[in-house]
């Protein structure tokens, strides 16, 4: 055979095994590689670091530590409403723990049926709570509220507020979720679920309102208007929203209070 | 080895290396996110369970009983395991196989995460403490990431296929680019071949402004060239083999005449007038068969030395000339015109006269009536001219007349002891000057030859010095 076309049978042959030896070697690389990534170990600090805000939070159950101008809450409730991503999170510097969180959801069911007239909480309901918070983007820290309602805080005194806790109460014939605000201890939403197996409770949808928006100190002359089972208070020339709804199923009574932009 | 098979091979080869880099980042980097995702989200579970279990701690108010453990572990997300203070195992829900081991650095404000791989699952468990009131416990949580493991490897193995597909698919549309590529080189290839077997007039077409038609180009310019050369090679063999023929036949004439003669001589009885008459006709070819030899090393030192021209007084040296040939001139009963403008040339004294004693020899013997031997200055340079009234030249001989050996009329050339050197030597004089002889001629009128030479000095750059 002509030494030219040895040659390029060599060459070509060769070339080959390179290739076939380039896949395997890579394959082996890759595998060596697997191998060190399922070796890692890791620890995270589940406590974010925050600087402490001015004011701190007391050690017992005291609802209402931080308080949230106007303006705040209505930004506060803007970021809440159009961030969709929430992360569980410790309590950090300046937010209410477990326990605090626990204490101020009894004190705010106790108060409310009190002065609602609605059955009364009772010891020994079982209890969870998680505390979560929206993952900020930083255009959505940009105050979209208008001046005239107030100053808002800076982005890093701000922070805590954007937490919130999810308590969930539950015994039979009452439950209650409510959200509280992690920093400020107060409650802005609450979904209360009544069993009317035995008794149906006569529910003051306005009066469920006042004592909601009395516990957040929004308690100054606004429009009410009311609407079959459904009253609402607005503030701020219509920024903020208190709505009291009620609901009812053959079984289940349901009210939810919650405070809203929109 | 082919240069086509060479480009083929390395362009796979580098393509194959390329896309295994390419490949083992990606499924590398895409694997890494997919943990990294895997981890956050196991944090994520971790810290929901975390406060479930801390929910419930703080709602029983004391660590649950045993019995409770189950109902508990059935609230959370994942698989758990329950360790006390001490790290004793309470409880566990952990697929079978899967040991629970609780890592060192299991601490009440951090979260630890490890990989666990068993029976072929492999397990993303992330562990803590959980303290609440008096009843600090750890929390073990795992989450199955076996689906992320098998991503991989059927990433792998997708990869595997895209690689071998590419590669064979590239090689072929390599061997097809590079072919078409390669298929000038192969034309000039077989261009250089046909010109080596001796086809000179072969050349190739070229198109576009790329490096192969430059060297197309560059190769017609070659052969172009080499055809030239091979021409004039083989034009100075002919006139070389025309040059030895002539030799051969100059030579054997006289000889011829000579030896019949001596012959004779030798053998025969002879009057005294006889006698005399054969020795006349000896010397006379022994003349020009010296004359022959003279001419014939005349060339032959042209051709072998170096000149160096010098500035010369122009009128001198044509003065010289006339001088040379005034005897013969006077014999013959002929007039000899001179008009010499003053200027300084560059040239070679003896062979310039040699040069006009030929051109002027060769004037006497057209037989003429007159001859004009005339140097005038045209701008830069220094023209010389030998006229004559005498028989002419045929048009069709004058652009032979410098070629050795080469008589317009033979037999009168003979007569005068010619040996058709005269002009050949002329000419290469000429050349050695930096010019060529110029003939015209009209027959019946006469002929005129001139000659051009680099002058040098004055406002014309030809004024005299003298």
């Amino acid at each position: 055979m002509h030494k030219q076309t040895i040659g390029g049978v060599v060459g070509i042959l060769l070339s080959c095994l390179l290739l076939v030896f380039g896949w395997f070697f890579t394959v082996t690389l890759l595998s060596q590689n697997e191998t060190v990534l399922l070796s890692e170990r890791g620890t995270v600090e589940l406590t974010p670091k925050v600087p402490n805000t001015a004011q701190g939070v007391p050690d017992d159950n005291v609802t209402a530590y931080m308080p949230a101008t106007l303006a705040e809450i209505v930004h506060i409730l803007h970021v809440w409403e159009t961030q969709s991503n929430v992360v569980p999170h410790e309590p950090f510097n300046g937010q209410l723990t477990m326990e605090q969180a626990a204490a101020t959801g009894k004190a705010w069911i106790e108060k409310c049926s009190e002065e609602a007239t609605l059955p009364s909480f009772v010891d020994g309901a079982k209890m969870n709570a998680f505390l979560c918070a929206n993952e900020l983007a930083p255009d959505t820290l940009v105050p979209e509220v208008s001046p005239a309602l107030g100053a808002i805080r800076g982005q890093q005194e701000l922070t805590p507020y954007f937490s919130y806790w999810t308590v969930r109460f539950e015994q039979e014939g009452f439950s209650a979720t409510l959200i509280i605000n992690a920093a400020t201890g107060q409650v802005w939403r609450a979904e209360i679920k009544l069993s009317t197996t035995d008794t149906k409770a006569d529910i003051d949808i306005e009066k469920i309102l006042s004592a909601f928006l009395r516990s957040l100190s929004l308690t100054e002359d606004e429009i009410l208007v009311r609407d079959g089972q459904t009253a609402s208070h607005s503030f701020g020339n219509g920024a903020l929203l208190g709505i009291a709804e009620t609901s009812s199923t053959a079984d289940t009574q349901t009210i939810n209070l919650y405070l809203t932009t929109k | 080895m082919r240069l086509f098979v060479k480009i083929v091979l390395c362009a796979t080869l580098v393509l194959s290396a390329a896309i295994l880099l390419s490949g083992y980042l990606l499924i590398t980097d895409s694997y890494k996110n997919a943990l990294l995702r895997e981890t956050e989200h196991a944090r994520s579970v971790y810290q929901y369970d975390k406060f479930a279990v801390q929910s419930a701690l703080l709602s029983g108010s004391g660590a649950p009983e045993t019995s409770s453990w189950v109902e508990l572990a059935e609230t959370l997300n994942g698989q758990v395991a329950f360790f006390s203070e001490d790290q004793e195992l309470l409880y566990t829900n952990l697929p079978s196989g899967v040991d629970p081991l609780l890592p060192e650095d299991c601490a009440e404000e951090t979260a630890s995460h490890y990989f666990l791989q068993e029976q072929e699952k492999t397990y993303l468990s992330v562990c803590g403490k959980v303290a609440q009131g008096e009843n600090p416990l750890y929390l073990l949580i795992a989450s199955d990431i076996s689906s992320v493991v098998e991503g991989r490897r059927q990433m792998i193995e997708d990869f595997g296929k895209v690689y071998f597909t590419t590669l064979i698919a590239s090689a072929a549309v390599i061997l097809f680019l590079t072919t078409l590529l390669v298929r000038p080189i192969r034309r000039l290839t077989t261009a250089a071949n046909r010109m080596a077997s001796g086809q000179y007039g072969e050349r190739i077409s070229t198109t576009g402004g790329d490096e192969i038609s430059m060297l197309s180009d560059s190769f017609n310019r070659m052969a172009q060239a080499v055809e030239d050369r091979v021409e004039q090679l083989t034009q100075t063999a002919r006139q070389k083999e025309d040059f030895v023929a002539s030799f051969a036949h100059e030579l054997k004439t006289p000889l011829t005449s000579v030896i019949g003669y001596a012959d004779m001589l030798y053998q025969k009885s002879l009057s005294t007038g006889e006698v005399k008459d054969a020795a006349g006709y000896i010397l006379s070819e022994g003349l020009r068969l010296e004359a022959l030899s003279l001419k014939l090393m005349d060339l032959i030192v042209l051709n072998r030395q170096d000149f160096v021209l010098e500035e010369l007084p122009a009128s001198e040296l044509l003065q010289h000339a006339a001088m040379g040939i005034q005897t013969l001139v006077a014999t013959r009963g002929l007039v000899l015109h001179t008009e010499f403008a003053p200027a300084f040339v560059l040239a070679e004294f003896d062979l310039l006269k040699t040069l006009l004693l030929n051109l002027l020899d060769n004037a006497v013997k057209s037989e003429p009536k007159d001859i004009w031997l005339s140097g005038a200055v045209q701008g830069q340079q220094y023209v010389i001219s030998v006229r004559d009234n005498g028989r002419g030249i045929p048009a069709q001989e004058l652009t032979r007349i410098t070629e050795a050996f080469y008589m317009v009329d033979k037999s009168r050339s003979h007569a005068q002891h010619g040996a058709g050197l005269g002009l050949a030597l002329s000419e290469r004089i000429a050349l050695l000057h930096g010019d060529s002889l110029r003939f015209t001629s009209t027959l019946g009128v006469g002929t005129t030859v001139s000659l051009t030479l680099s002058c040098r000095g004055g406002e014309t750059g030809c004024t005299s010095k003298q």
